[in-house]
């Protein structure tokens, strides 16, 4: 039998090593002293080799360390696992079974208090009442420990290799929500078939109607304390197991799901690979309603008429009349300038050298509308029968209505 | 209803944007294009009504990418979605060897190395489908446009639009009873395409 206080001031002494060796019990349940020796290397290379036998001399000794029944090999203390297990969460997986068994006995339990209420034993009420309130520190200790487990399994397959082929990977999770989330979700059922919620009930009711009973037959008030506390108790794990289930659902069920979509996917796309390589691509696959698009093509918006008038109709809109001139009389021959050109020509010819042809025409045809005049002046500018020349300084010639700012042209004879 | 839209559409500000990109077939990808999808996301009922007004089915879905969906296409639409369909399935079907789980197909880095090995695995099936190494490459540049592929880095990674594919799939390998598809016909699928 070890001594709690060797064992505690070992454990603190070696606590590196006792982590180690309480992870690496996972794997292995047993170790070879020479095993042990070689991880103590490895943990520490700077100890000596009789520095590190005399640590496992300490822990065998202090019974950390057991010695197996058979050959040398040793093993984590089962105390000592559970310990660390809890303080460093790395708890395996429950049964559900276990918890089915404790949730069970609450109402053995409950029975006991009810019993020991009408029997007014209050021995009975109070180791009934003690038993209650170990069952909920056991059940409440088991579900955190189980929900720190079914994490790590999520971690653990998460961050496997990739190359693991999914099946393998996901083993471990599969197992936990078949063997544990199911069973434990059946049992946390509201409905007529879960036990857990039905039985914290009728404990905590039983609770409540004893702490009445006490207080009304006037008991002292740390049993009605007491009592008060384990029906608390009975309210928290309610609470508790409804998070932690939802929890551990949440944590397995995309992974669960992950590798369901990746099993039909796997087996639906082998099957269709078989059927395109046994008879052709279209072949295979007619029937699916494969993503299409269109092809691209540039669209335009007109407004059609029918529109137009609808809007035209929303808006009340009225077109604006526009009447057409009426048809106007044609000049007459005596309205129009008339004018001979040839002898204009003559006669200009005659006058050459013209130092400003607009001053001559005013001088000659002054008769003439100013439009007309100008229209002639700018033909006759650009008659190639004379030669036409520019003035360097800027004049005026006055014509009939209009005076016109120009440097006037003048024109002579061919040289 | 189109008065109802008319005072919302100054909101819509990628509109035309969107519209170009869904118009000529290609799919948004949450991932690819998270400017386009936030907008898209955010006015998604005014989108989806303005759009069905003109006649175009716009479908958004959960898992981040969104598409005008059509019921019918030209027969080199057909054939193009078909080879697409034969590529990916040689993808999923190559991973799924290697073991990765098929959901996690986003975070997949598909190089000229892999890929090579995949044809080189397949050369008789492409072939078959007159596929050369060059076209698989050329096949997944066009993937690319339509939104089920991104490249990066000499290397494609497949966009969230590839679930409509695998959908498919899911569903045609339902719709087949294994047995039927061992032995001769398929008695319960119809011909509506038209020849490749």
């Amino acid at each position: 039998m070890a001594n709690p206080r060797s064992l505690v001031f070992n454990l603190h002494q070696h606590w590196e090593l006792v982590e180690w060796l309480v992870q690496f019990s996972r794997q292995q349940p047993a170790f070879e002293p020479r095993e042990l020796l070689d991880l103590q290397a490895r943990m520490a290379p700077q100890k000596s080799a009789e520095e590190r036998e005399a640590q496992l001399r300490a822990l065998v000794n202090a019974d950390i360390l057991q010695a197996l029944p058979r050959g040398e090999a040793l093993q984590v203390n089962p105390l000592v696992l559970e310990f660390v297990r809890g303080l460093t969460r790395e708890h395996e997986l429950g049964l559900s079974a276990v918890l089915q068994a404790r949730v069970q006995a609450i109402r053995e339990a409950s029975a006991r208090l009810l019993e020991g209420l009408q029997g007014a034993d209050t021995d009975l009420l109070r180791r009934a009442a003690g038993q209650l309130s170990e069952l909920f520190r056991q059940i409440a200790q088991q579900l955190d420990q189980d929900r720190h487990a079914i994490l790590e399994l999520a971690e653990h397959a998460k961050a496997a290799d990739s190359q693991m082929p999914a099946e393998r990977r996901y083993r471990e999770v599969l197992q936990a929500y078949d063997d544990y989330v199911e069973p434990m979700a059946a049992m946390m059922d509201s409905g007529a078939d879960g036990t857990f919620y039905r039985h914290l009930e009728e404990a905590e009711q039983a609770l409540d109607l004893c702490v009445e009973r006490l207080s009304v037959q006037g008991s002292l008030y740390t049993q009605r304390q007491a009592m008060r506390q384990v029906a608390f108790q009975a309210k928290e794990l309610r609470r508790l197991g409804r998070e932690v289930l939802i929890q551990c659902s949440d944590t397995l069920l995309p992974l669960r799901e992950e590798l369901r979509q990746h099993n039909s996917l796997s087996s639906a796309i082998s099957l269709l690979l078989g059927r395109v390589r046994k008879r052709g691509l279209s072949h295979a696959l007619r029937g699916a309603e494969l993503p299409l698009w269109r092809a691209e093509r540039p669209r335009r918006v007109q407004i059609g008429d029918q529109l137009r008038e609808i809007m035209a109709q929303a808006r009340d809109y009225q077109p604006a009349r526009q009447t057409f001139p009426d048809e106007a009389p044609a000049l007459a021959d005596a309205e129009l300038e008339r004018l001979d050109l040839n002898e204009l020509h003559a006669r200009l010819h005659a006058s050459l050298p013209v130092p400003s042809l607009l001053a001559w025409l005013h001088e000659h045809y002054g008769q003439c509308a100013d439009a007309t005049l100008l229209r002639l002046y700018h033909q006759l500018i650009a008659e190639p029968r004379w030669r036409c020349e520019q003035a360097d300084e800027q004049g005026s010639t006055d014509l009939k209505h209009l005076r016109v700012h120009h440097y006037a042209h003048g024109l002579r004879q061919h040289d | 209803m189109t008065e109802a839209l008319s005072p919302a559409l100054p909101r819509l500000k990628h509109l035309a944007e969107l519209f170009a990109w869904f118009n000529a077939g290609r799919h948004l990808n949450r991932v690819s294009d998270p400017a386009l999808w936030r907008e898209l996301e955010q006015e998604r009922d005014l989108y989806q009504a303005l759009f069905s007004q003109l006649g175009y089915q716009l479908r958004l879905d959960e898992r981040g990418f969104a598409w005008f969906h059509f019921d019918e296409a030209s027969s080199t639409i057909n054939r193009t979605s078909r080879q697409f369909a034969l590529l990916f399935m040689l993808i999923f079907e190559a991973r799924a060897d290697q073991g990765a789980p098929l959901g996690g197909f986003s975070s997949w880095r598909l190089d000229r190395e892999w890929l090579a090995a995949l044809h080189e695995g397949n050369r008789e099936l492409l072939r078959a489908e007159g596929l050369g190494e060059d076209d698989v490459q050329a096949l997944l540049e066009r993937s690319v446009y339509y939104g089920f592929t991104e490249q990066d880095n000499a290397a494609w990674r497949l966009l969230p639009a590839v679930w409509r594919y695998l959908e498919q799939f899911e569903a045609l390998a339902a719709q087949l009873d294994p047995r039927v598809s061992l032995d001769g016909g398929s008695p319960d699928l119809d011909e509506n395409e038209e020849p490749a």
